[in-house]
């Protein structure tokens, strides 16, 4: 090895050392790519597959949900001779079958992904329960609450 | 010149007159118990630790601590701590149980003895030892073997590996540590910490020694292991070295033990090439608070390094030590001869 490839070497050794520290220097001044979630949020991206809704108008009580969820998490309720599925959000895995399989698309998935309880049966929704599309506004704890939106920008250059 | 901390001695000291008592040597247990000694330890490293959980989070872009104690967090390690002390002590069955309850005690006591020796100001000491600089190196060097006990007493697997890599590492960089020190004391004459400091009165060591202080630096990092050689702990594969079986409070004194180390370490660094409670130019600030000032300055600065690296592979790391840091220290320690017999 040459010389002058040692000496090269030996700069590109002791770029190693010094970018990061100025990178990591620059890196302290810039937007954080997070949320305080509760107090901030961020719309889910499209496609997210959330809390599940059902249109009661539509359902033509086929119940092919229930028969389609591998979590066996769909119930049946006969109300006024008709059959509703109930969901037991406890179990489910969101994995979107019933939304696929359903016929006149009644079961609908929203963003709501944040519905804590104190209480494992207040994770059970009632066909009825099912039926209200959930309050963006119910979605969130806390009091300040607002929509923010993360810069993507690229972090390394 | 301004000077609170005499003013606060000659205050305590009338104090205690005024109820009849006299304390011998009031000033020497001031500086031992309050300041540069414990309890100004202890607040720094408070706010060592918060502040390295905030700048891994803001280099990393995201928030860190921020609810406890409202402003940015400052009660989140006063609630980890008290998380800590109200855990449960266990002490695996197979473990030397003794030994395992009684390190963590002890290697925060060798983290924290060294600041009897290390001056803050000409005056500003706990004791005053001829050599001192050989002593803090030498209490330094008694914490690895500690912490490879400590890998041993545990009897775990992971412990043990944890060991044996701090015996690889401590082997491999405690050389070139001690000669770049060593060309430190045989520029200054002296083993004298206050010696060294008072003869860079004009130009710090780290102008006359460069290359001395980048492999002080560098062995620094790896004795303490530190991000770029924290091999000793590597959590993604040894869980966390010679912690894994530490809970509760043994943790936090462990811990509290590392910490200790980076500030401790900091002063002696400051002391030995950045000329220590001197500055170049004359200053209206005592001399406690610039050292004071250095100390945690380099303590900051090795706490953000924590959050840039990554970790390097065992062997590079013992490579680097034998194959490069050490003829490079004993070139340093015979340039050290060369620039003290120019100055001379
Ligand atoms: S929600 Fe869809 S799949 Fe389920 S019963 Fe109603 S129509 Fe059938
Ligand atoms: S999303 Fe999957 S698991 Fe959840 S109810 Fe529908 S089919 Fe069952």
């Amino acid at each position: 090895m040459s010389i002058t490839k040692r000496v090269n070497g030996v700069g590109e050794f002791i770029r190693t050392i010094v970018d990061p520290v100025i990178l990591g220097f620059r890196h302290l001044f810039r937007p954080r790519q997070t949320i305080r979630y509760p107090f901030e949020y961020y719309e889910p991206a499209d496609g997210y597959r959330g809390r599940i809704i059902n249109d009661l108008e539509k359902c033509i009580n086929c119940m092919l949900c229930a028969r389609i969820c591998p979590d066996k998490c769909i119930s049946q309720k006969i109300v006024e001779g008709k059959k509703w599925p109930e969901i037991d959000f406890g179990r489910c895995c969101f994995c979107g079958f019933c939304v696929w399989v359903c016929p006149p698309d009644s079961l609908q998935m929203t963003k709501d992904h944040s519905f804590p309880t104190y209480n494992k049966e207040d994770l059970f929704y009632e066909w009825d329960e099912l039926g209200e599309y959930p309050d963006p506004s119910s979605w969130r704890v806390g009091k300040e609450i607002k929509q923010k939106k993360i810069q993507h920008e690229m972090v390394f250059e | 010149m301004w000077d609170p901390l005499s003013a606060i001695i000659e205050g305590l000291n009338r104090l205690l007159a005024s109820f009849g008592v006299a304390v011998p040597g009031l000033d020497r247990l001031f500086y031992l118990v309050v300041f540069p000694g414990l309890l100004a330890i202890e607040g720094v490293l408070y706010f060592l630790i918060l502040f390295e959980r905030k700048v891994i989070a803001r280099v990393n872009l995201r928030y860190g601590p921020l609810h406890v104690g409202r402003v940015g967090g400052v009660m989140q390690i006063l609630a980890d701590m008290l998380k800590f002390i109200q855990k449960e002590i266990i002490v695996p069955s197979r473990a030397d149980a003794f030994l395992f309850r009684a390190l963590p005690v002890l290697m925060v006591i060798v983290a924290t003895v060294p600041i009897f020796v290390i001056p803050f100001g000409p005056n500003v000491f706990v004791t005053h030892y001829e050599a001192s600089g050989l002593l803090v190196l030498a209490i330094f060097y008694l914490y690895p073997l500690l912490f490879m006990l400590v890998g041993w007493s545990a009897n775990n697997k992971y412990t043990l590996f944890g060991g044996l890599r701090i015996a690889y590492q401590f082997l491999a960089y405690e050389i070139p540590l001690f000669l770049s020190v060593a060309s430190v004391f045989a520029l200054a004459r002296s083993f004298d910490l206050i010696d060294i400091i008072e003869a860079q009165n004009s130009v710090w060591y780290l102008f006359l020694l460069p290359l001395g202080a980048i492999i002080f630096v560098i062995s620094l990092l790896a004795e303490l292991e530190r991000k770029p050689f924290d091999i000793p702990e590597g959590e993604q594969e040894i869980v966390l070295g010679p912690l894994t079986e530490y809970t509760g409070i043994n943790f936090l004194l462990m811990m509290m033990a590392d910490r200790t180390k980076i500030l401790i370490t900091s002063a002696y660094f400051a002391a030995i090439f950045l000329g220590g409670y001197t500055l170049p130019f004359p200053t209206p600030l005592p001399p406690y608070l610039i050292m004071f000032a250095k100390q945690v300055i380099i303590a900051f600065f090795i706490v953000f390094l924590n959050a840039i690296f990554p970790r390097i592979r065992i062997d590079h790391v013992i490579r680097v030590g034998w194959k490069y840091l050490m003829p490079l220290s004993l070139i340093n320690l015979v340039l050290a001869f060369f620039v003290g017999g120019l100055l001379t």
